[in-house]
């Protein structure tokens, strides 16, 4: 349970964030590659390896929406005509 | 120059009882104060016990102030401050006592120096926790304040026991310091603070109350719960290996929750439990840097998530919810609030240049330091897991198309103000961390805005929001509902059967009921038969005469043969 994806962003906040975050990951990595001065321990700690952890954290967000929308619909399902609140 | 000798987590527990008898106007001034004079005594004392007087042959030390409880208590004080000023925004005075109370039992459960002090302090910081739910006035506040009056029971319980049975060993009397684990006194503490921190499998109860609490009590319940179990771990059982598994297993859990959960106070509170599971993995950990990167965590962890769960509480002031299926059309209507909500989702993302990023920091060298590869990756990423689940997700939902019902416009300003003034205290000390780090029992030398510091923070938080932000299409359509965890179970199934079996036992009992009811009338009956047949013992029966006869000829025969 995420985003509806068919709500229009308001104001260009799709375009902002996506812009903030390109940006972030653009200079981060410029920064990361080129200044050369990790302390790197192993692979994940190497120049690069934490825009690759960055995104697995969305790509597994996704997932997890996926996974609790359906989730969410078999307790619609086996509730129709119940109550749809679980809060009592 | 006048000085007192008073634990400080005394003065906001007697504000409380002024709260009580004063208008609404005056409270939020009385929160304040009571802060204030709290932080005034703490800064003005030297660190060693002081305050000790005996009962029942047990020391009790009233105050022992240190480096670890002094930057806890900073903390939670600062929180009290920005949660008085939010409060003015509304009307409640038992919601005011409580969050009194609970601000100062969580602060004098700090500065306490022995067991028996600590465990009364932390359970009434707790029994104020459910009593702050129950003056919520949303819908199931009430159902949620019992179950949080049962954890908070249990827990209660188990460290009564565990003190007992830790008093009865004599190992150490009732010195509030290391304990072993593998006493039995050791591990019933153990387990108390296991349900105060959130531990695996007791973790529902942080989100459970948050999610029902008021606007103020939501805040609150972020800063004076989950943190005091965090301070009592590092004093009590620091370098205990167990706690790396416990606070990964925390950590773990909550990520699904903290990116899926639709309710961002929920959301917040599962995030919350991730970041308390840094802390509690880190003091299992346990080397010097270790801790202070607990303790620091700890700060900003505070600081961060209260600015957000005001920010989520403002919005909840104005919709009655906050849940992403019905955030569109928030930003017209709360500009300020969502500026604040977006401000604070990047706070608690670690965002350079705010206090999470600065300490998670020294998180991430505290476990490259010992190789830890595993838990320096988990570390690694839960900013990220943040970003998404809470800046990226509540930012994108207030800023969608759509006209809300609810156009009141924006919260008090009290509230926007609490709310900005944690917001401002988190980025002061994110921009100057070096005040943080001097606070921590270890001395720090730790440039967080390093290149090779700053540089992967900025990939990581980059890399996952434009990744998300380009996959959001696939997302699932968010829907008002909450996911299921622990808690189902004994809300659901649980529940049900003990329902079911609540009723069965009636039943039951009123059977037998029925059944010893006819058994002794039956009885009475003929007890009453037999004693009107007494009455009257030759009153026209033949057979009667012969029987006392033949009793008469007993006597007669027992006198014989004597």
């Amino acid at each position: 349970m995420t985003l509806d994806p068919n709500m229009k962003p308001r104001g260009g906040i799709w375009g902002m964030l996506l812009l903030f975050c390109a940006a972030a990951l653009l200079a981060g990595l410029a920064l990361d590659i080129g200044a050369g001065a990790r302390a790197d321990f192993w692979i994940a700690a190497q120049a690069g390896a934490p825009s690759a952890l960055g995104a697995g954290v969305a790509v597994f967000a996704i997932v997890a929406s996926r996974l609790a929308g359906m989730a969410h619909g078999q307790r619609e399902t086996k509730r129709r005509g119940g109550d749809a609140d679980a809060d009592a | 120059m006048l000085t007192l000798t008073l634990n400080p987590g005394f003065v906001p527990i007697m504000a409380a009882l002024a709260a009580f008898a004063t208008p609404r106007g005056v409270r939020p001034l009385i929160i304040v104060g009571s802060a204030l004079t709290a932080l005034w005594l703490l800064l003005d004392r030297e660190f060693g016990a002081a305050a000790a007087i005996a009962q029942m042959g047990l020391p009790v030390v009233l105050l022992n102030l240190d480096a670890l409880n002094r930057i806890f208590g900073i903390a939670l004080i600062i929180a009290l401050i920005a949660i008085g000023i939010y409060s003015s925004g509304r009307r409640n005075r038992y919601e005011d006592a409580a969050i009194l109370t609970m601000a100062g039992s969580a602060i004098a459960a700090l500065f306490v120096g022995d067991l028996v002090s600590f465990v009364a302090a932390a359970s009434l910081a707790g029994l104020s926790g459910a009593w702050l739910v129950f003056a919520s006035p949303l819908e199931g506040a009430s159902r949620a304040g019992a179950r949080l009056l049962i954890w908070h029971g249990l827990e209660g319980l188990l460290f009564l026991v565990g003190v007992a049975f830790h008093l009865s060993a004599g190992a150490g009397g009732s010195v509030f310091a290391r304990l072993d684990l593998s006493t039995i006194g050791g591990g019933f503490i153990f387990a108390g603070l296991m349900i105060r921190v959130g531990g695996p499998l007791a973790h529902v109860w942080l989100k459970d109350a948050i999610a029902h609490a008021s606007p103020a009590g939501g805040g609150a319940l972020a800063c004076f719960t989950t943190m005091l179990g965090v301070y009592a771990l590092a004093r009590l059982f620091p370098a205990e290996p167990v706690l790396v598994l416990v606070g990964a297993a925390m950590t773990v859990w909550s990520a699904f929750y903290a990116v899926a959960e639709d309710d961002l106070r929920r959301a917040a509170a599962y995030a919350m439990t991730m970041q308390a599971g840094i802390c509690v993995a880190l003091i299992g950990v346990g080397t010097p840097l270790a801790l202070a990167a607990a303790e620091g965590h700890a700060f900003a962890t505070v600081l961060g998530y209260l600015a957000l769960q005001l920010a989520l509480g403002a919005i909840v002031e104005r919709l009655g919810h906050a849940r992403i299926s019905g955030l569109a059309g928030a930003a017209g209507a709360l500009p300020v609030n969502c500026l604040l909500l977006l401000g604070a989702g990047l706070s608690v993302a670690g965002l350079p240049g705010f206090a999470s990023f600065a300490t998670h920091a020294v998180a991430l060298e505290a476990v490259a330091e010992w190789e830890l590869r595993w838990l320096w990756a988990l570390f690694a990423i839960v900013p990220a897991i943040v970003f998404v689940g809470l800046a990226l997700r509540g930012s994108l939902a207030a800023y969608a198309a759509g006209h809300h019902p609810a156009q009141k416009g924006e919260a008090p300003f009290g509230m926007m103000l609490g709310a900005g003034l944690a917001l401002f205290l988190s980025a002061s000390v994110g921009l100057a961390p070096r005040w943080l780090y001097d606070l921590m029992p270890t001395g720090l030398e730790f440039q967080a805005f390093a290149p090779d510091r700053l540089a992967p923070q900025a990939e990581l938080l980059g890399a996952a929001g434009v990744v998300f932000l380009l996959l959001r299409p696939t997302a699932a359509r968010a829907k008002a509902a909450h996911l299921l965890d622990v808690d189902a179970l004994y809300r659901g199934p649980l529940a049900s059967a003990g329902r079911w079996a609540g009723v069965l036992t009636l039943r039951v009992y009123g059977a037998w009921q029925d059944w010893a009811a006819s058994l002794a009338a039956g009885g009475a009956k003929r007890l009453r038969t037999l004693a009107e047949s007494c009455d009257r013992p030759y009153a026209g029966s033949t057979g009667a005469f012969f029987q006392l006869l033949a009793l008469a000829g007993l006597v007669i025969a027992a006198l014989v043969t004597r």
